[in-house]
Parts: structure tokens; C-alpha cells; sequence
């Protein structure tokens, strides 16, 4: 059982970053849109952020220092303070967005205004952060996130069309009413969904605030190999459900009640029921994530001290820069800006930033002052190269595909 | 060892693992036969805005030192001697308290963070 | 600088062209489409008591919502020739017609009415089928 439970940092790491609100909507969207045309960028984001997470992972439980110190010791003050502001800004715009999406997922469940519950929940989420161990809060919020898994009962219980989503998996490009520039914005938008830079924040910083060690490889491996594809399972899950509903009818998907309502449709209320639990459990999960690598950021890179393993007392700094952080996440809520907008906003951006956060971490982890004998291997390194070229081609592309398409349209 | 690479901008963390700061900046002194050797550490925004330069650097140590309220508005002085060893982080022989708490760091803790209830409770 | 100033305001203020007048309904029509398709599959799924009401209220608000959002977009615009005005007299109906049937499928689960519930359903997918071929022939 200890066992079982060692992998919750994963799994909280995997369920609130990879499916979090960004998610939720994005691949019902693309599902909707698409059919599974797209299925295969999330098999593709799924294997760069194992790559990459692994790494920070190791070089985290080896020498004790998360991603962001290595971002200011190999890039140097200057590019890494570029790489901080970008980095932080997305960070925030994820932390607005996902208090967004869990008072949009209590407004489901209750119907009053999504609004309403934003400083509620604004506020819940700095006790959780102020007062929760880190262990339990991973694991309450990790665990309750498999409740996602109703998307996978839900696929199988819609008796999909198997053939023609296999169909759609197989073939390049965009169906009919659809041109390249839209395919390859939503394509970017998934990769950059799956490769979001505050998953490997949080990743990197939970492994040193839960004393991994190099006794705790395997441990670590196990985290990212078992968290990550089972995020991107349950993204093609719900990317599978909108292609069966919605596809056929041409309708398009940008609320969460609509990612919902397959499920509903095929398990009735019970299923509604637990589907809402997920999507609360994996948002909240996700602005956990994002309000800590908020602070992680912002503190790593002028060095101070950072975490839950001190007294806040002792963390000032970092304590501040968390709770101004969800302040501001609140404020832009109020203004009225659409959660799901904001999210659509901050997968574009952060697919600008991501070569900044990933070409340290390949550096570093072929280091052996840091790594000894665990710098990466041949095929790591092969896998780690390819991926940054992918990064690179992803971030050029992302801005003049957004401009271009609206948006997507 | 290379100074730009193997010591500047890394973590510096003291005798029980208290994050204490970067390192910024470097002083550098001459032995007598003329060899330049790293005398010092130097910690705080103002060292780190001098070295970004340009005008944001400018604020950046402009902050630092209008954040000082007593004292002079200098970075925090770690003498090469008190540094144990050099690895993935600056290993300190002593521990934090016997070092200046940041100015920032010192306000915050005064004036935000320590009201809050349980702002002294250990550690997570 | 003055020069890109004068082209951003006079792209703002230009009339518009037939083109552009008919892309916006198609984007309009579009979202019509995807919000009736969502309030029908919604209120099937209430009406075989598969959901419960706070789910089904939001999101047939939201649909409701949007067809607003849409109808009100292609209201606001300047018709610029006969043939747009044409586009516009066979679309504002129609998305009329939903906003009124996606309102009483609201109305209808908050009452637990049904029977109008029910109609409300048939309506819609007539409606659906509708703007469907209005997007066909807008393609």
C-alpha cells in the first residue's frame, strides 16, 4: 500500500497538469472538431513530458536542486530572468484559469454563477496551501482526480465506431470545413498542453520538498511513467467521447458542462456525479500545482527559501509571492474574463516558453558534476534532442498560428 | 574551477540545508604575487542588478537598497572561508542565523507573512 | 507610425463587404449549431432522467447564452447589399426560433413540465436541422 501510494506525486503531477482545465476543454474541443485526428499529438506530448520529467526528476532527487536553479545557473541571470517573467506569467494566467474551472465545476453542481464561488475558492485554496502537509494534500487531491477514469467507462459505454476512429487516428491532416492553419493551432495547443513548464516546476520541487534521494530513482521513474500516460489515457478518453457525440452533429465544444455530457448521457446521474468530483479534484489539483510553482519559480531564481518543509515564517518571501499570485489570479477572474479563454491564452504562451525551460534541464542532466554516474543515456539523449527540436518548431509556430487562425476560429 | 561556470549563480545553502541565497556576484582579491583569487560571495538584488545591467538591472538594485531600512544598503558578504564545499549547491560551514536576513525577506516576515495564524508552525 | 494608426482605425470603421458580412454568420451559424445541438442532447438526457437539474440549468443557460451572443452579433452588423440582407432574413429567424426553444427547455426542466420539455426537444431538432443546412450552404 505504501508502495501504491509513493506514486501520488505523479499522479497529482499528471492529473492536475496534464488534465487540467486547459485540458478538459481542449481536447473535448479538438475530439468535437476533429474526430481522433489529433489523437496522436497527445501520444507525442505524453512521451516529451515523461522524457523531460524523468530528467528533472533525477537530477532533483540526485542533487537536491529543482528545475528553475538550473535555469539561472546554465542560462545566466539575464536569459533566465526572460525565461522567469514568461514562465511566471503563464504560470499565473494557468493558477487565474483554473480557479476559474473549479468554480465552474461547482457551478455544475449547484448552478449558482461560476463568479459567485471565485473568492471561495480563491480563498480555500491559500488554506490548503498555508496549512496541508504537502503528502496529504498530493494525495487527496491525486487520488480523488482518478475519478477522471468515468471518461474511460463512459468511451467504452458509447459503443464507439471503432473502425472510423482508427480511421481518423491513422490519417494526417484536417478533416473536411477544416484547413491546416486550425489543425495546426490545435495541434500546438495540445503539445503545449501536455508539455506545460509548471508540470516540471511542480515535479521537480515536490521531489526535493518529499526528500527523494538517489535511493528514490525508481520511485521517481514509477511516478512518471505510470502519472503521465495515465493523464494522456484519460485525455484521449475525453478527446474519444466528444468525437463519438459530438463530431457526427458538427457541434462545437467550449464549456465543461458539454465535456460532461457524454458521460452523463451514458452513465446517468451517478456517472454526472462522479465526473464533477473529477473535474473539482483535477482543477483544484492543478491550482494547487500552479499557485506553489508560482512561488517555486519566482523564489528559485533569486534563491530563496522556498516550501512547505519550513516554517512560513521562515519562507516570507516565497509565502508572499504565492499569495499575491492567487490575489492577482482572482482579480483577473473578476474582471469578467472567460476562464476558458484565459486557458486557451496561457497554452499559447507557455508553448513560447517552453524551449527556455527544457534545454537546461537536458544540459544539466548530462552533467556529471550533478548527476555522477546517472547523467542520461544514448537514447535519452537521442529522444531529449529530437523533442527540443519539436519545442523549438512549437514555439515559432505558436504565435503566427494564433494570429492567423483567430484563435483557432 | 571557473568561477562563471562552476560558481556564480548557484544555490547557496547553509550548514542544515536553509536556502540562504545565490550567488550573485563575486569579490575578487589579489594574493601577493599577483594571482587573483575569489575573496568573497556576495548575495542580494544589488549584486544581481549590476550584473544584469541595463536599466532593469538598475531597478532591480535600486529596490534592493531602498528596501534596507537600517543598516547599509549592501549585498550579504559570505567570505570565501565559510563555504564548505562546491557541488550542485554552495555548502556553508556556518549556519543562516549567524549571516543577515535579507532586507526584503526581514519586512515581509515583520509585516505580511508573520501575522498570519500559524506562521510559526514547524515545518510541513 | 501615424500611418499604421490611420490603417488600424480605418479597418475598424471600413464597411463591410459582402465576404466579411457572410463569414460572421457562418461563425454566428456555427455556434447556433453547436449551442442547439448541446441544449437537445442536454434535455434528451434530463428527460431520461440521466442528469440532475443544477447540471442541466447550466448548461442549457450557457447554450441559450451563446445563441444570444450569436444573434446578436449578426443584428448589430451593417448589412452591406441586397444579397447579405437576404442571408440575414432567412438566419435571424432561425436563430430566433432557438433562442425561444432553447428558453423553454429551460423553463420546462425547472418546472418539471414534460410534456413542454419534451416539445421543446422536437423543436429543436428541427431547428438543428435547419441551421445545419444554412451552414451546408454557407460552406
Amino acid at each position: 500500500m505504501k508502495r501504491l501510494l509513493a506514486v501520488t506525486l505523479g499522479i497529482l503531477t499528471a492529473i492536475g497538469g496534464f488534465v487540467d482545465i486547459g485540458d478538459l476543454v481542449a481536447n473535448s474541443e479538438t475530439g468535437a472538431r476533429f474526430g481522433m485526428r489529433l489523437a496522436w499529438v497527445v501520444l507525442v506530448g505524453v512521451v516529451g513530458i515523461c522524457v523531460y520529467a524523468e530528467m528533472a526528476g533525477r537530477v532533483a532527487a540526485i542533487s537536491g536542486r529543482p528545475v528553475f536553479d538550473l535555469v539561472r545557473e546554465r542560462l545566466g541571470p539575464r536569459v533566465a530572468l526572460a525565461n522567469l517573467a514568461g514562465s511566471y506569467l503563464v504560470t499565473l494566467l494557468t493558477l487565474s484559469a483554473e480557479i476559474g474551472g473549479v468554480a465552474l465545476a461547482i457551478q455544475l453542481a449547484t448552478s449558482v454563477h461560476y463568479l459567485l464561488w471565485v473568492p471561495i475558492v480563491a480563498f480555500v485554496l491559500w488554506v490548503v496551501l498555508w496549512r496541508v502537509k504537502f503528502e496529504p494534500m498530493e494525495r487527496v487531491f491525486g487520488l480523488t482526480g482518478l475519478a477522471l477514469v468515468v471518461f474511460v467507462v463512459a468511451f467504452i459505454a458509447l459503443d464507439p465506431p471503432w473502425t472510423q476512429l482508427a480511421d481518423q487516428a491513422t490519417t494526417f491532416g484536417p478533416p473536411q470545413h477544416e484547413d491546416w492553419g486550425t489543425y495546426g493551432f490545435f495541434a500546438v495547443a495540445l503539445f503545449a498542453a501536455a508539455m506545460t513548464p509548471y508540470e516540471v516546476f511542480f515535479f521537480s520541487s515536490g521531489a526535493v520538498e518529499e526528500n527523494w534521494s538517489a535511493r528514490d530513482l525508481t520511485t521517481e521513474r514509477v511516478n512518471v511513467f505510470v502519472g503521465f500516460p495515465l493523464g494522456g489515457l484519460l485525455s484521449l478518453a475525453i478527446m474519444g467521447c466528444a468525437a463519438v457525440v459530438y463530431e457526427p452533429a458538427g457541434i462545437h465544444v467550449d464549456t465543461l458542462g458539454q465535456t460532461a455530457l457524454p458521460v452523463a448521457m451514458t452513465l446517468g446521474k451517478l456517472g454526472l456525479a462522479v465526473v464533477i468530483l473529477g473535474f473539482f479534484a483535477a482543477t483544484f489539483g492543478a491550482a494547487l500545482e500552479t499557485g506553489l510553482s508560482a512561488g517555486y519559480t519566482v523564489a528559485q531564481y533569486f534563491g530563496w527559501q522556498w516550501g512547505k518543509l519550513v516554517r512560513p515564517r521562515q519562507a516570507a518571501r516565497f509565502h508572499t509571492v504565492v499569495l499575491v499570485s492567487i490575489l492577482l489570479g482572482v482579480a483577473l477572474l473578476l474582471t469578467t474574463a472567460d476562464p476558458i479563454a484565459v486557458t486557451e491564452y496561457s497554452l499559447v504562451f507557455s508553448a513560447v516558453a517552453l524551449p527556455l525551460t527544457y534545454l537546461p534541464i537536458l544540459v544539466v542532466a548530462n552533467d556529471r558534476d550533478y548527476l555522477g554516474d546517472k547523467v542520461n543515456s544514448r537514447f535519452t539523449n537521442v529522444l531529449g534532442v529530437s523533442y527540443l527540436v519539436v519545442i523549438l518548431v512549437v514555439a515559432v509556430a505558436a504565435v503566427p498560428l494564433m494570429i492567423l487562425t483567430g484563435m483557432g476560429g | 574551477m571557473r568561477i562563471d561556470f562552476d560558481l556564480l549563480d548557484r544555490q547557496i545553502v547553509d550548514l542544515d540545508g536553509y536556502l540562504v541565497g545565490k550567488a550573485d556576484d563575486v569579490e575578487l582579491g589579489v594574493t601577493e604575487d599577483g594571482r587573483p583569487f575569489v575573496a568573497a560571495i556576495l548575495v542580494g538584488q544589488h549584486a544581481l542588478g549590476k550584473r544584469i545591467g541595463g536599466l532593469l538591472g538598475r531597478c532591480m538594485a535600486a529596490v534592493a537598497r531602498r528596501l534596507h531600512t537600517t543598516g547599509d544598503p549592501r549585498p550579504l558578504r559570505i567570505p570565501i572561508d565559510r563555504v564548505a564545499d562546491v557541488g550542485s549547491a554552495i555548502r556553508l560551514n556556518v549556519r543562516q542565523e549567524l549571516l543577515d536576513t535579507p532586507a526584503l525577506e526581514l519586512w515581509l516576515r515583520d509585516n505580511v507573512i508573520g501575522h498570519i495564524p500559524g506562521a510559526t508552525d514547524a515545518g510541513q | 507610425m501615424g500611418a499604421v494608426l490611420l490603417a488600424v482605425v480605418l479597418i475598424g470603421v471600413w464597411p463591410l463587404t459582402t465576404g466579411q458580412y457572410r463569414s460572421t454568420v457562418e461563425t454566428s451559424v456555427q455556434d447556433a449549431v453547436s449551442s442547439v445541438g448541446t441544449a437537445r442532447l442536454a434535455g434528451q438526457t434530463a428527460l431520461r432522467g440521466k442528469a440532475f437539474p443544477p447540471y442541466e440549468s447550466t448548461v442549457v443557460e450557457d447554450a441559450r447564452k451563446a445563441v444570444v451572443t450569436a444573434t446578436s452579433d449578426i443584428a448589430s452588423l451593417e448589412v452591406p447589399d441586397q444579397d447579405s440582407a437576404q442571408l440575414r432574413d432567412e438566419v435571424l429567424p432561425l436563430l430566433q426560433d432557438s433562442v425561444r426553444l432553447i428558453g423553454d427547455l429551460g423553463a420546462g426542466l425547472d418546472d418539471d413540465d414534460r410534456a413542454a420539455a419534451d416539445a421543446a426537444v422536437t423543436g429543436l431538432v428541427s431547428v438543428g436541422d435547419r441551421l445545419a443546412g444554412v451552414l451546408e450552404g454557407l460552406r
